[in-house]
């Protein structure tokens, strides 16, 4: 009996759990280490050197506070957050609603959809700096939109956004929602096609009325899509740059100038790597703030529930 | 050793000799305005002739776009031969990071120390002793460019000086020219602040503020009728939609502008448009008020290499560079000044010549770049964009820039 | 009596494809109407116009005599049941079942009574605050129907309501349906493709095939009398057996047997010469001492026995054919062994071979 026992036990040994699946394992070891080095170990770098006197090159002269401070009593800066503001929620708000009405609409089985969606989804495939230069083209009083509309009769017809500090900001606006709503709307179509066919039916059967239906049952069904949906416009929002640099290059004057771009500038044109990393710093901030009560809803809730 | 082989061997060696001389050194630079194009061509024209090859790394975009390309490049390991930078602190880093070659050799050969006039401008060069680029033209910002055609349509005489030029700018407008043409970029603005501020302050309040950093002389009465005389010209300037400097130098090259703030490098558009000096523009240095102008301009520098082979070519272009012929011809296509007060400029037209002689009288100024760090610099810049384009006044404007300059390192 | 359903002429076509030919079809007030058949014959497509789920091409549709051809499906005065239970799932049972009636402008305290009164009709009292997602399918089930009811309309709908459930769940809530009907005394319109579901909960039973009605009757005629051989053959489980043959006068010569249908109550124009089929259902196929005294009897082999415990399916090789007979029980036979089998003329089927009309 003991002899049985003990050929047995050494034969089926516990595999060492550090060796089980290991080639998989191996495989994921550049993606965890780019994941530690550049990401965070970059980041926690950047975070460290914001606290330095760096110019050109990175040196460790401590300054305390001293970057944020002038941070925040620079005019820049406050305009570049206010702009990312009024950007950001606007963005956010009007991609949603465009994207999903769009794809409510192709979802109502319309005769080439095909098409509809190809039209919709191709400014997504320009670059931000094409789109910003296509738009400021568009916008230009003197050969875009302004001036057409008036070629057309229509004498006293205005519409000169970036020019005018006020409504520059909503200019990129036109340009960043031109070029993101079809994304969304093809992933917000993907949503709707996941819904069951009976739902719909069961919908009218009794009696609640197409806009409805979407408002109080669909769109709650749709909550995973709506979650991707907000996480690829955020992002866009956060690095806006290029769009502006190439849209109105940040003028007229400061008027559209972007956090993104305070900190390339500071960092490379102004020579003071220290500003630019208190910069990025204030950014990364912003975006913690928005996703700790976001991880919270989604991963805590399911705790308790 | 046979003849047969003996004459091999030497003839090898004047092969290998002057196969030596042929290098290929990268330059970079961002000269691209039509002017511009032309005058680097005489460089590279010189530099072809001595057997080596010169290839061109023209960088699009005026220099704020340039010089971060030029620096991660020369920070990132893979320098180019060499590169155009502005005189002043803009390399101050990488001199004292040991980036850039050290020049004192050829600068010694070259008797650079006697033939450079200012010597602000080898000073700029030197760190500790020694001398890291070499200076290759003054430009100087100061200038007032008037187009003849502008104000034949107005009917107005063409003003002599800044205060004429308001007094007329109203008549332009009746006929229906925008009186002061202004690229929508901060460094133009800050170049027209800065051009204002000698004219209107003088020259010892604008040293005091810009080399001495002397807040209070900014906060002070000399710079408050300066804020005042450039929300003057803000207003004159309202409605120019253009973005880089070479198309407001050309509304006033079309009449369709008045007149532009802008330094003498705007000469090589005129002349590349044909225009001729007192027929078709005008031009007024220090604004037609005080008759002094900045010495700002570019040098050459020379990142490390570790090729002992482009190393000497690296020196053999520099002292080419300053050498008498090149010096003339380069400038005389730039519209700049030589480095040098020993060579024959009489070619030059009637601008330039104006400048030869307030150069030779001493009437020069270090620029901006020189004493101000870049950050110091984008700071002013960035509040000459806010007031320029906004309704500041210029009470809060000339306070804060009292701030910048009490803040500046 | 007014037929609370009437339906005339009805045609549909998507695209070229005619899915519903010229159907005709009345349905009393209070009747379970079950409408079976095979996949892609048009039962559930009829269902969905009835409901006015889809458009019609071609004919009319009335419900208690107001023409709803061309009315929304919440004024048809229609509820309906799917296959999928199709329940809100963010919503909670009480809010499943009252949105509908919230949305209708209904009082809340109506609301609140409709709800109570069917909730417990249906036993989902202690379900109303849970989500559809915390529900087996049984309850989901309930929770759908219960749906339907809060309307207070006159004719329910259902397609393949218990499709989706295992087959214990199945029976039971089968069961529960015929028990409801009972109870509400509602017109009742039942989509299956389930015989065993229509024999048992149908007044009548319309079977379909290829968008148009083979025969509308009640489950009894159906099963004694089908009036052509699809439907002899869809009807009874197992199926019934055919014979090919000829038939002459009195007689029916199948292959290698004859059998004297002198008996056999034959359709009033009816012909009696020609190629025919002949058909018996296994339940009707005798052994042993009752085959004795059959109409026709003879001796064969039995192949395989397939044992279900109440009884006891046993194929035997006949007339060159497989052939199915069921007996009671256990039945006591062997494979091997020869057995006599026997069946009345008066429980045969006789079909044209050519129309596959009753003859």
């Amino acid at each position: 009996m003991t002899t049985a026992s003990d050929s047995s036990s050494s034969m089926t040994k516990r595999p060492n759990r550090l060796f089980k699946n290991w080639m998989a394992k191996l495989a994921s070891v550049p993606m965890i280490l780019t994941a530690l080095v550049v990401f965070v170990g970059g980041t926690a770098w950047t975070i460290v050197y914001s606290f330095t006197g760096s110019r050109m090159l990175p040196k460790t002269k401590w300054v305390g506070f001293d970057q944020y401070e002038r941070l925040w009593d620079t005019d820049r800066w406050i305009i570049s957050i206010k702009n990312l503001a009024i950007y950001g929620s606007c963005s956010m708000i009007l991609t949603l609603f465009l994207g999903f009405c769009l794809a409510a609409c192709l979802d109502r089985k319309i005769r080439y959809e095909s098409a509809f969606r190809t039209i919709f989804l191709y400014p997504f495939a320009l670059s931000f700096v094409v789109t910003g230069l296509v738009w400021q083209w568009i916008l230009n009083p003197d050969f875009g939109l302004q001036n057409v509309v008036r070629s057309w009769g229509w004498e006293s017809f205005t519409f000169n956004p970036l020019n005018d500090p006020n409504t520059v900001i909503y200019g990129i606006l036109i340009a960043g929602l031109w070029q993101g709503t079809g994304l969304i709307m093809c992933i917000m179509l993907a949503g709707l096609r996941g819904i069951d066919e009976d739902i719909w039916k069961a919908a009218k059967v009794d009696g609640i009325g197409t806009v409805k239906t979407y408002v109080m049952v669909i769109i709650p069904m749709m909550r995973p899509v709506f979650v991707t949906a907000l996480v690829l416009i955020a992002s866009g929002i956060i690095k806006l740059y290029d769009l502006v640099v190439a849209q109105t290059g940040g003028g007229p004057g400061l008027a559209s100038e972007v956090p993104a771009k305070y900190v390339i500038e500071y960092m490379f044109r102004a020579q003071n790597l220290g500003q630019g990393f208190a910069a990025s710093t204030m950014m990364l901030c912003s975006v913690v703030i928005i996703l700790i009560p976001w991880a919270y809803l989604e991963f805590g809730g399911k705790k308790r529930g | 050793m046979t003849d047969h082989l003996k004459s091999l061997l030497v003839g090898g060696a004047l092969i290998c000799g002057s196969s030596a001389h042929a290098v290929e050194l990268e330059v970079t630079h961002w000269w691209t305005s039509g002017g511009e194009a032309a005058a680097v061509a005489k460089f590279a024209d010189a530099w072809n002739a001595t057997g080596n090859t010169w290839v061109d790394g023209a960088i699009a975009g005026s220099g704020g776009t340039a010089r971060p390309i030029i620096i991660s490049r020369i920070l990132g390991g893979d320098p180019m031969a060499a590169t155009q930078l502005n005189h002043g602190r803009q390399a101050e880093e990488l001199i004292e990071a040991g980036l850039l070659l050290d020049l004192t050799d050829v600068a010694e050969a070259g008797g650079w120390a006697d033939i450079v006039n200012p010597s602000s401008l080898l000073d700029s060069c030197t760190l500790d002793g020694k001398i890291y680029c070499v200076p290759v033209n003054i430009h100087s910002a100061q200038w007032m460019w008037l187009s003849h055609a502008a104000y034949e349509k107005a009917g107005v005489p063409v003003p002599t000086d800044w205060n004429e030029f308001v007094a007329s700018a109203a008549k332009l407008q009746e006929a229906d020219i925008l009186p002061l043409a202004m690229g929508q970029q901060g460094w133009q603005q800050n170049l027209a602040f800065g051009a204002l501020t000698i004219a209107v302050a003088g020259t010892d309040a604008w040293r005091a503020v810009t080399v001495n950093k002397d807040a209070d002389v900014a906060a002070g009465p000399e710079f408050k009728a300066v804020f005042e005389a450039a929300a003057n010209a803000r207003e004159l300037a309202r409605g120019s939609n253009v973005q880089d400097w070479n198309q407001a130098t050309n509304m006033v090259i079309t009449g369709s502008a008045g007149a532009q703030l802008m330094g003498d490098w705007a000469q090589g558009e005129f002349a590349v448009a044909e225009q001729v000096e007192g027929t078709d523009y005008s031009c007024l240095p220090g604004l037609g008020l005080n008759d002094v102008l900045d010495t700002g301009g570019d040098a050459f520098y020379f990142p490390v290499n570790d090729d002992p082979e482009i190393t000497a070519a690296q020196k053999e272009l520099a002292a080419l560079l300053i050498s008498p012929e090149v010096q003339v011809s380069f400038n005389l296509a730039k519209g700049s000044l030589p480095v040098r007060g020993d060579i024959d400029m009489s070619a030059a037209n009637g601008c330039m010549q104006k400048g030869l002689d307030i150069l030779a009288d001493g009437g020069v100024l270090p620029s901006g770049d020189q004493s101000l760090s870049a950050d110091t610099q984008t700071q002013i810049e960035d509040l000459m964009a806010q007031f320029w384009s906004g309704d500041m006044s210029a009470a809060d404007a000339q306070e804060s820039y009292a701030d910048l300059i009490r803040k500046a390192d | 009596m007014t037929n609370s359903v009437e339906i005339k002429n009805l045609d549909l076509s998507f695209g070229a494809v005619h899915v519903l030919k010229q159907l005709n079809l009345e349905i009393a007030e209070g009747e379970f109407l079950v409408l079976l058949g095979s996949s892609g014959c048009g039962k559930s497509t009829l269902l969905n116009c009835i409901a006015g789920l889809l458009d019609v091409s071609a004919g009319q549709i009335f419900i208690k005599d107001k023409n709803v051809t061309w009315a929304e499906p919440s004024e048809r005065g229609i509820g309906m049941v799917f296959q999928s239970y199709a329940l809100y799932p963010q919503m909670s049972v009480r809010k499943n079942l009252s949105f509908g009636l919230k949305n209708a402008k209904v009082p809340k305290d109506e609301i609140n009574k409709r709800v109570s009164r069917v909730a417990e009709v249906l036993q989902i009292e202690a379900l109303l605050d849970r989500k559809p997602g915390a529900l087996s399918g049984g309850q989901r089930q309930r929770v759908a129907i219960g749906r339907a009811l809060v309307r207070d309309v006159d004719v329910f709908l259902f397609d393949e309501p218990l499709s989706n459930l295992d087959a214990k769940l199945r029976t039971d809530l089968r069961v529960e349906l015929k028990r409801l009907h009972k109870k509400l005394k509602n017109t009742m319109i039942y989509v299956t493709h389930d015989q065993v579901e229509a024999m048992t909960l149908a007044d009548r039973i319309s079977i379909m095939k290829n968008g148009m009605i083979e025969q509308l009757d009640t489950p009894d005629v159906i099963y004694s009398r089908p009036c052509n051989k699809y439907v002899a053959d869809f009807i009874g489980s197992p199926a019934m057996n055919m014979f090919k043959g000829q038939l002459s006068g009195d007689t029916f010569h199948g292959e290698g047997f004859t059998v004297d249908v002198s008996q056999y109550d034959f359709d009033t124009h009816s012909r009696r010469e020609g190629d025919a089929w002949l058909g018996i259902r296994p339940e009707h196929i005798v052994t042993g001492e009752a085959a004795n005294g059959a109409t026709f009897s003879c001796n064969a082999e039995i192949d395989i026995l397939e044992p279900m415990g109440s009884d006891t399916l046993v194929w035997i090789d006949f007339a060159g054919q497989p052939v199915r007979v069921r007996t009671e029980g256990q039945s006591g036979l062997t494979p091997g062994e020869s057995v006599t089998i026997g069946f009345d003329a008066a429980r045969l089927h006789l079909f044209d071979s050519q129309t596959e009309t009753r003859l």
